[in-house]
C-alpha cells in the first residue's frame, strides 16, 4: 500500500530531476553558442593566438575519458570502475596543466621584477645627474 | 511509464548534450584551431624563432600515442566486450612514458621561462 503512494511522488521527482539537469545542459548549450560563454582560453592562452600544448591535453583526454565513461554507464546501467592508470593520466594532464601555468606566472613576473628593477636604476641616474649638476661649481664668465 | 524510463531519457539525454557540446564548441572555436598548426614551433626563447621545438614535438608524438592506444582499447571494449564492468585500462609502461614525457616538456618549458628573464 505505502509504495501506490511513493510511485507517483517518485515519478515526479524523476520528470523535475531529468528537466533540472538537461535543462542546465542545454542552457549551457546556447550561451556558448551565442558566445556568452568566451572560449578564448579553450586551447591557448588568453590574449595570445599560440596554441598551448597543456591546455590541448587536457581538453582531450577530458573529452575522451568523459565520454567514454558515460557510454559505458549508458551501456551497463550503472557506474563503472576507473582503473588507476586511466586516473593517473588524468592527473597527470591536469597537474602538467598547473605547473606548466605555474612556470609561465613565475616567467611573467620576473620578467615584471626586472623590468621595475632596470626602470627604477634609470630613475636613480637621472637623479644623480640632476643633484651633480646642481652642485657643480658654475664657470666664472 | 516508469523511473527507469526516466534513467534512459537522462541517459541518453547526457550521451546527446555531450555530442553536442563537442560540436558547439568545435564550431565556436573553428577560427582558434588555426593555432594548433604553431603548437610544435619554438616561441623564439633559446631556439630560431619558428624552428622545430623538440621538446613541444616529443610531447605531441607521445600524447599522440596515448590517445590512439587509448581510443583503440575503447573501442575494443565498446564493441567486443559487451557488459564491461570498468573503463579500458591503459597499460603502466606507456602511462610512464607519458609521465616522462610531461617532465622533459615541463623542465624545457622553465628552462626556457629562465632564458626569457632579461
Amino acid at each position: 500500500m505505502p509504495q501506490a503512494y511513493w510511485a507517483p511522488l517518485a515519478m515526479v521527482v524523476s520528470a523535475v530531476v531529468i528537466v533540472m539537469v538537461l535543462g542546465l545542459g542545454v542552457s549551457v548549450l546556447v550561451l556558448i553558442a551565442r558566445g556568452k560563454i568566451p572560449l578564448d582560453g579553450l586551447i591557448s592562452e588568453p590574449g595570445t593566438d599560440k596554441a598551448s600544448l597543456s591546455r590541448f591535453q587536457f581538453l582531450l583526454f577530458t573529452f575522451v575519458i568523459g565520454g567514454l565513461y558515460l557510454l559505458l554507464c549508458i551501456e551497463n546501467g550503472t557506474f563503472i570502475e576507473i582503473p588507476s592508470t586511466v586516473l593517473g593520466l588524468l592527473g597527470i594532464s591536469g597537474g602538467s596543466y598547473i605547473a606548466s601555468k605555474g612556470i609561465q606566472t613565475a616567467g611573467v613576473q620576473a620578467t615584471a621584477n626586472a623590468t621595475a628593477k632596470v626602470a627604477q636604476a634609470a630613475a636613480d641616474a637621472t637623479a644623480a645627474q640632476a643633484v651633480a649638476a646642481v652642485r657643480a661649481p658654475r664657470r666664472p664668465r | 511509464m516508469d523511473v527507469g524510463a526516466f534513467s534512459v531519457i537522462l541517459q541518453y539525454g547526457l550521451l546527446g548534450w555531450l555530442v553536442a557540446l563537442v560540436l558547439i564548441v568545435g564550431w565556436r572555436g573553428r577560427g582558434r584551431w588555426r593555432a594548433l598548426i604553431r603548437l610544435f614551433v619554438s616561441e623564439g626563447f633559446g631556439l630560431q624563432l619558428g624552428a622545430a621545438d623538440l621538446v613541444r614535438s616529443q610531447l605531441g608524438l607521445a600524447l599522440t600515442v596515448t590517445v590512439a592506444v587509448y581510443l583503440a582499447e575503447a573501442v575494443h571494449t565498446l564493441f567486443f566486450m559487451h557488459g564491461a564492468r570498468a573503463m579500458p585500462d591503459l597499460p603502466k609502461e606507456l602511462l610512464a612514458v607519458f609521465t616522462g614525457s610531461q617532465a622533459l616538456y615541463l623542465s624545457g618549458k622553465a628552462g626556457r621561462s629562465r632564458s626569457k628573464e632579461p
